[in-house]
């Protein structure tokens, strides 16, 4: 009589549980999972375990990268390296990991944007190392916010309680860096790195070869950046996205041969006239692209780039061979980084309670609704 | 052991399930009590046994129009005094507040959007409401002019009607019609001065309307919707129904079970 019910209920907590870690991922559950269980859940959901299948039969890198309309996506262990080509992570770097949710680094130098748009050329005899990527989804234990995100996320605490009439239990944590990992295996001379991201916040951690030197850093785009585990004495220059939109820089690449606009034009449902009306204006922001990266780094952005849409690392040099030497890991726990901020700045686990994201969002809700959320609560009951 | 632990589950299973339908019968009870409406009794209008209405054309009238005129014991959503207007973020804070940063004036007007409605409902209470409530509001999203310092805000009120003289014809022998009124008024007219004005000009156009209405009985306002500008301008819509005698050859065919029918 019993067992029944006993065990349809397991069955439905059990694919409730599911239905929320892939729709929300592990971080759904920290509040409720102990520390160990969300370390083995996010080990198994680390970036490049999971996802599409290889393409072929994985046996080489390209199985795993997939051309759609996401663009170029890493969907397994590859990284992007010359050519904009994927080549096997464990090929270009030793000790190579992404799980760094909880590493704590050991200290944190602020940074500034540059006042104006003129970046330092790179010097005479030096490589340019030239990463431009999407999102790596692999979000660091620091982040930064504004005033601008406290009040969106208020508005959907907001929303929540008025439909539920009670407080949300998945307010966040507030906006987390995201790392993204560069491999630099170029030996033969110095080089200067340019570091593009289009949205969020971006920590980009530097791994050195044996060897490998680093000129300068720039970095472009996204809303803070900074860089983990590079030598103190190397300069580096941020200009970030509201930085590029006020010096009238769009960062612009060719659309990927996979993307839907291609597949449309081959299949008919845009004309060959459409496609070359719609096409125009992203080929004139592609080039006017390339004319400022090149007048600025003496390269072409298209050519140069490396950095796939999706993804979590990149190479700069030749794959390691017998001759050339893999990159080390640096790991994020103890390292020194460099970033840019917003209002607000929070490591994990190093927040005095109460001024945390989660606890500010209710806070501000609460002050606003004259002390009582209840007074959100709208509607007549018909 | 296995047993014991089995036995234990389900009588905590059962506390919980009788537990929860326990306080869902409560907080229903509850809801069901606070609905209850308190007004004198001589304010109830008449509410029709029948549920159903006929339409110009011979079909049953949709069930939200039916609701919106007949049933003026309680609020019904169908019918609504939509007022949208502009206000003064000034307006929401209480006294020795100050305003927060500009990228928190938009939630704060979201959450206070009810103060700019408080005297909305005085309008219809004064003229054709015997009861009126603030359904919802809210800041119209992007509205907020950190710089003039105020935003647009959405106000839905639901009100019943003031109980008529005028009692309710045979409801299978007549037809139900449905008209609107439509005035705009230019920067600084006579009616539009204030909100409460043009909430006040609508419902007087609809008022209007109903008297000019021929040959049809029991006009009722079925809903407003105002919308006004912080220098003087708005427009009105007012909607209103009556009862107009079958036309020959109309034969009323109740649908099945209706009560009334």
């Amino acid at each position: 009589m019993v067992r029944g019910p006993i065990s349809m209920i397991v069955v439905a907590i059990v694919m409730l549980a599911i239905f929320g870690l892939v729709a929300g991922g592990p971080r759904l559950f920290k509040n409720v999972l102990p520390p160990q269980m969300m370390a083995a859940l996010e080990q198994v959901m680390e970036p490049g375990q999971i996802g599409s299948p290889p393409s072929g039969s994985g046996e080489f890198a390209a199985d795993y990268l997939d051309d759609s309309s996401d663009g170029l996506t890493a969907r397994g262990p590859i990284a992007a390296r010359a050519g904009n080509e994927p080549v096997f992570i464990n090929e270009v770097i030793t000790g190579y990991t992404t799980k760094v949710s909880r590493d704590i680094p050991s200290e944190i130098t602020t940074m500034r944007p540059i006042l104006g748009c003129m970046l330092t050329p790179p010097l005479a005899g030096s490589v340019i190392g030239h990463v431009a990527s999407g999102a790596s989804d692999v979000p660091l234990a620091m982040r930064t916010y504004s005033d601008a995100d406290l009040a969106a996320e208020v508005q959907v605490f907001v929303n929540v309680y008025r439909e539920t009439g009670v407080e949300s239990p998945f307010i966040g944590d507030g906006p987390a860096y995201e790392a993204y990992d560069v491999a630099v295996t170029e030996t033969r001379a110095p080089v200067y790195l340019v570091l593009e991201t289009r949205h969020g916040n971006r920590i980009w951690n530097i791994h050195l070869a044996p060897g490998a030197r680093i000129e300068r850093v720039v970095l472009l785009g996204g809303a803070q950046a900074g860089v983990a585990n590079l030598d103190p004495v190397v300069p580096v220059e941020v200009i970030l996205g509201d930085g590029l939109a006020a010096c009238g820089i769009n960062p612009a690449y060719p659309l990927n041969d996979g993307h839907l606009f291609f597949q449309s034009m081959a299949n008919g449902a845009i004309s060959v006239e459409e496609a070359e009306g719609k096409l125009a204006p992203i080929n004139a922001a592609v080039d006017a692209y390339d004319t400022w990266f090149r007048e600025c780094f003496g390269v072409e952005a298209v050519q140069s780039r490396v950095g796939f849409d999706g993804g979590t690392i990149a190479v700069i040099g030749p794959v390691p061979g017998e001759t050339v030497p893999k990159a080390v890991f640096a790991p994020m726990t103890g390292a020194k980084i460099r970033t840019t901020k917003d209002q607000f700045f929070e490591i994990s686990g190093q927040v005095a309670a109460g001024t945390d994201f989660a606890s500010r969002v209710k806070t501000i809700a609460t002050t606003f609704a004259f002390g009582d959320l209840q007074t959100l609560m709208q509607g007549v009951k018909f | 052991m296995l047993l014991r632990v089995l036995i234990g589950l389900g009588a905590a299973l059962m506390l919980l399930g009788f537990g929860a339908a326990g306080v869902q019968y409560w907080q229903n009870r509850a809801a069901q009590d606070g609905q209850a409406w308190d007004g004198p009794a001589a304010e109830v209008a008449e509410v029709p046994v029948q549920t159903w209405l006929i339409s110009p054309a011979g079909g049953l009238v949709p069930q939200r129009d039916v609701r919106a005129y007949l049933v003026q014991d309680r609020f019904v959503e169908g019918r609504t005094a939509v007022v949208t207007l502009s206000a003064l973020l000034s307006a929401l804070l209480l006294e020795g507040e100050k305003l927060p940063e500009a990228a928190y004036l938009q939630v704060l007007a979201d959450i206070r959007a009810p103060r700019v409605a408080n005297k909305v409902c005085d309008v219809l209470l004064k003229s054709i409401a015997a009861d009126c409530a603030v359904n919802k509001a809210r800041v119209v999203d992007g509205s907020v002019d950190p710089v003039a310092g105020e935003a647009r805000f959405g106000v839905e009120l639901v009100y019943r009607l003031k109980p008529s003289d005028e009692a309710l014809p045979d409801l299978g022998a007549h037809v139900l019609m449905t008209d609107s009124v439509s005035l705009d008024f230019e920067e600084g007219a006579e009616g539009a001065r204030i909100p409460e004005e043009l909430l006040a000009s609508a419902v007087t156009a609809a008022v209007s309307a109903c008297e000019a209405v021929k040959g049809g009985k029991a006009c009722r306002v079925m809903g407003l919707d105002t919308t006004w500008f912080d220098n003087g301008s708005g427009a009105v819509r007012a909607r209103i129904g009556w009862l107009a005698p079958l036309p020959k050859g109309l034969i009323a065919a109740p649908p099945l079970g209706e009560p009334g029918g």
